[in-house]
């Protein structure tokens, strides 16, 4: 199968070229293009991890094109599991929106062929070249997805806020890019392709600190843009504007984790710069915080989901910044719960696109009583809000234990738990806003204006069906029950292989002391602990309703006001992009018209002038030309004479 | 005397200086391109300016067009062929025109 | 008999007064007549050099050379007459529309 590697994220890209062009004449709009291209993309990446699994082997293919442009794939462990979960996610969405997205036009089929594609680059890239490309590429599907009813203005206008925002955080991962660059050739001028994650990883050590610092933290910026950490995060939610398998698709289970694999990717140079990994946890401690508590009070179940995306983000991003302490099973532990989050998210956003497909609304204070009429996608987001709230056997439960563990044991080791009692509290919070929306929208009594809800057919439930068993027994299967931490281990020594990356150096390098620090078990009890009071929380409040939900949620609440306003955000984006940016584009802009746009003006102005002069020669008569070809040889012969 | 060219004569006359001008500039031009840097006085002494191989200059034209100039003679013929034809049907394209 | 430095020289003059009524021409008519000048005095140079060579192949030129002036004359001749036909004038100043 390794040969066949570089087909992963080619054959969507056959099938977005097909789709696009061919789709509007084929039976289903070509919908079924995508799904045997990316059916084809998850038998070569499973293949590939089942081959590369029992020798922990790292392939590598890479074709140069001058000295400048190299393309080539890396499939190391951290690549194949991502794989294997971008390439069969992708797939079960793409099954769903077959039916989900009848009729809709074969656009959107391409766009998400394509952005699979650009996903499956991001992941295969084997230097930071063509890792930005597919990167870039994967944001442009975003905006065009999220901006596919772009009829609709406000679908129109989340769309470039989506764009815009992650543009910030592209424009930090680009110079992230550059400095590394300058740094390749200036202090390693040996290596064949400077950008080359390899050689990067090998010459890590040549590397000033300081600059590693830099870099990492621009690199952290971009992630932040993408992955919708704390103050990028604004776009995220605005995405689900978009249909609901985009969401699910893109906004839930595989874009958004193109940041955390970044910070995963380039994880070796995060552990050399000294405090970048503080920085990592702290960020994604607060931003898990800050989404929850503004996720408790949303009322569009999408929007519920993209706040739990944004803080299940920061966990992962915490469990990476953990790695400070307990250095790379950070990564595994980091991508299990990538992998297990992709599969409930995936299923909690399928679930509520086939509420909203039987109800025809978003909003949850609209819907009740939902169970009885949809059981299946009643239990089966059940099944992926347990996941998320993180209740035994559920994925979700062994995924995020292990990143509270890890937490700990980086308070534990470093003498800082506030990312620990942070992330602790989340969990909370995380049980309480998620079982808020499902009492809301599946039990009482049902608060439909009109209309008779009624279960989605078998093309969009199986898809929910298959991706609750993955949330009930992926993690489990793969880290706890068969045989200790096989995931966490396998994947942690990705970059065991990986020349350059030993952890003892590059953490004395980056200031880190890597150490075994030894948890209690008792307080290994405290995540489901909490857990269990959060969903406990939301059966009283939102089921028995024994504190009456009216009584909290009233606009003279200050901090529901304070939350349903996200935390004042819409006066300070203005505050920044009017009254800062603006003045900072008035400014430029004078300066522009003036002496930029000036100096061409009297350039082309000069140019016009000696036209319309030489303009005058040009009589059309032909006596003319004659005239002056006459004259012009005779003088000319006559001057040279009389120079020679 | 002047009734010999009345005053439109003379300004068509006038007319003419500056071609004059132009041509004789060509000309001074062309005389010193060849007369300035050509010893051409040695080719005064110069024997060899009557044809001795042939008695006739005609006939030798003659051979040597159905000899040597065999395929350009031929192709020439096909230009003026050519030429006659386009020449022809532009002329009555127009002539058609004007007719019906 | 006569040097060549003679017959290039009236080769030359030939050249310079088709000049002279090519830049002053107005009348379509009269620029093809000093075009057929200009290449006749080029005949002139390539029957002289012959002459002077003693090679007939420049004779034989000479005749293609006249050939070809009599299809370019056919073509420039139609040409004339679609310009009489569009302007009713055969006055080449008129033509300029292709100036820029």
């Amino acid at each position: 199968m390794q040969e066949y590697a570089v087909l992963i994220p080619l054959l969507p890209i056959f099938g977005f070229i097909l789709t696009l062009f061919l789709g509007r004449k084929l039976p289903g709009q070509g919908s079924f293009i995508p799904v045997l291209a990316i059916a084809g993309s998850t038998i070569i990446s499973v293949g590939v991890l089942l081959e590369i699994y029992p020798s922990g082997e790292v392939i590598h293919q890479s074709w140069h094109w001058f000295s400048l442009i190299n393309i080539g794939i890396l499939v190391d462990p951290l690549a194949a599991v991502m794989l294997c979960m971008v390439s069969f996610v992708s797939l079960i969405i793409h099954i769903y929106s077959m039916e989900y997205m009848k009729g809709q036009g074969e656009r959107y089929y391409a766009e998400t062929s394509l952005f699979t594609a650009g996903m499956l680059g991001v992941v295969i890239a084997d230097n930071l070249f063509l890792f930005f490309l597919s990167w870039e590429l994967v944001g442009l599907c975003s905006y065009l997805l999220i901006g596919y009813w772009y009829r609709k203005p406000s679908a129109a206008s989340a769309a470039k806020k989506a764009f815009l925002v992650t543009r910030v955080g592209d424009v930090l991962l680009l110079a992230g890019i550059f400095i590394t660059y300058a740094n390749m050739i200036k202090f390693a001028p040996d290596s064949q392709y400077p950008l080359s994650l390899l050689e990067i990883f090998r010459h890590i050590t040549d590397i000033p600190p300081l600059q590693l610092t830099l870099i990492t933290l621009l690199f952290l910026g971009g992630a932040a843009g993408k992955s919708g950490q704390f103050p990028l995060h604004i776009w995220l939610p605005d995405a689900m504007e978009g249909p609901t398998t985009v969401s699910a698709l893109i906004h839930a289970a595989t874009m958004v984790t193109a940041g955390v694999y970044l910070v995963a990717r380039t994880f070796p140079m995060f552990l050399a710069a000294p405090y970048s990994l503080v920085v990592v946890a702290y960020l994604g401690a607060f931003t898990a915080l800050i989404a929850a508590t503004m996720g408790l009070v949303m009322n569009d179940i999408k929007r519920v989901l993209a706040y739990s995306t944004i803080s299940q983000l920061g966990y992962m991003m915490l469990a990476l910044g953990s790695g400070a302490i307990i250095g790379m099973a950070a990564v595994g532990i980091a991508m299990l719960h990538l992998i297990s989050h992709a599969f409930f998210k995936a299923l909690l956003f399928l679930c509520s696109g086939s509420v909203i497909h039987a109800t025809h609304t978003n909003d949850i204070r609209l819907m009740g009583g939902l169970l009885s009429k949809m059981k299946i996608t009643g239990y089966t987001m059940l099944i992926g809000s347990l996941a998320l709230a993180g209740i035994p056997i559920t994925s979700g439960y062994y995924s995020k234990d292990a990143i509270i563990e890890a937490a700990l044991e980086y308070g534990l080791g470093s003498g800082d738990l506030l990312p620990y009692l942070m992330g602790l509290f989340t969990v909370l919070l995380t049980a309480t806003y998620i079982f808020r929306a499902w009492f809301m929208a599946f039990v009482g009594k049902s608060r439909l204006p009109k209309g008779k809800p009624h279960e989605s057919p078998w093309l969009m439930t199986v898809p929910l069906i298959i991706l609750a068993f993955c949330s009930l027994v992926f993690a489990g299967a793969v880290n706890s029950w068969f045989g200790g931490k096989i995931f966490v281990e396998y994947v942690g020594r990705t970059f065991e292989r990986i020349a350059g990356t030993d952890p003892e150096v590059l953490s004395a390098m980056g200031g880190y002391h890597l150490m075994e620090v030894h948890v209690e078990h008792s307080f290994l009890i405290l995540p489901l602990a909490f857990a269990v009071v959060g969903v406990l929380i939301a059966a009283m409040v939102y089921w028995a309703k024994k504190p009456d939900p009216e009584s909290i949620v009233s606009p003279t609440n200050p901090i529901y006001r304070l939350l349903i306003t996200k935390y004042y955000e819409l006066p300070i984006i203005d505050f920044i992009s009017m009254r800062i940016t603006m003045g900072v584009a008035i400014l430029t802009k004078v300066v522009e018209r003036i002496f930029i746009d000036g100096s061409i003006w009297l350039i082309t102005q000069t140019g016009f002038l000696l036209g319309e002069i030489l303009r005058m020669a040009q009589s059309g008569i032909v006596r003319h030309y004659a005239t002056a070809v006459a004259l012009g040889t005779g003088l000319l012969i006559i001057g040279l004479w009389g120079w020679l | 005397m002047f009734d010999m060219f009345d005053m439109d004569d003379l300004k068509k006359a006038i007319r003419l200086i500056p071609h004059a001008i132009t041509s004789l500039v060509f000309l001074a031009g062309l005389y010193l391109a060849i007369f300035s840097n050509t010893s051409w006085f040695a080719l005064f002494k110069s024997p060899s300016y009557v044809l001795t191989k042939y008695e006739s200059g005609s006939v030798a034209i003659g051979e040597h067009m159905f000899t040597t100039y065999v395929v350009p003679f031929e192709v020439l013929s096909l230009v003026l062929l050519a030429a006659f034809v386009g020449a022809i049907y532009i002329a009555i394209k127009g002539w058609r025109r004007e007719n019906s | 008999m006569i040097p060549v430095m003679y017959v290039l020289a009236l080769a030359m003059t030939v050249f310079a007064i088709g000049v002279f009524g090519m830049v002053s021409a107005r009348s379509g008519i009269r620029m093809m007549m000093s075009i057929e000048l200009m290449l006749n005095s080029a005949n002139i140079n390539l029957v002289a050099f012959s002459n002077y060579h003693d090679d007939i192949s420049g004779q034989v030129f000479a005749l293609f050379s006249i050939a070809l002036a009599a299809a370019e004359a056919v073509v420039g001749f139609a040409i004339l007459l679609m310009i009489f036909r569009h302007k009713g004038a055969i006055n080449v100043d008129t033509i300029n529309i292709l100036r820029w």
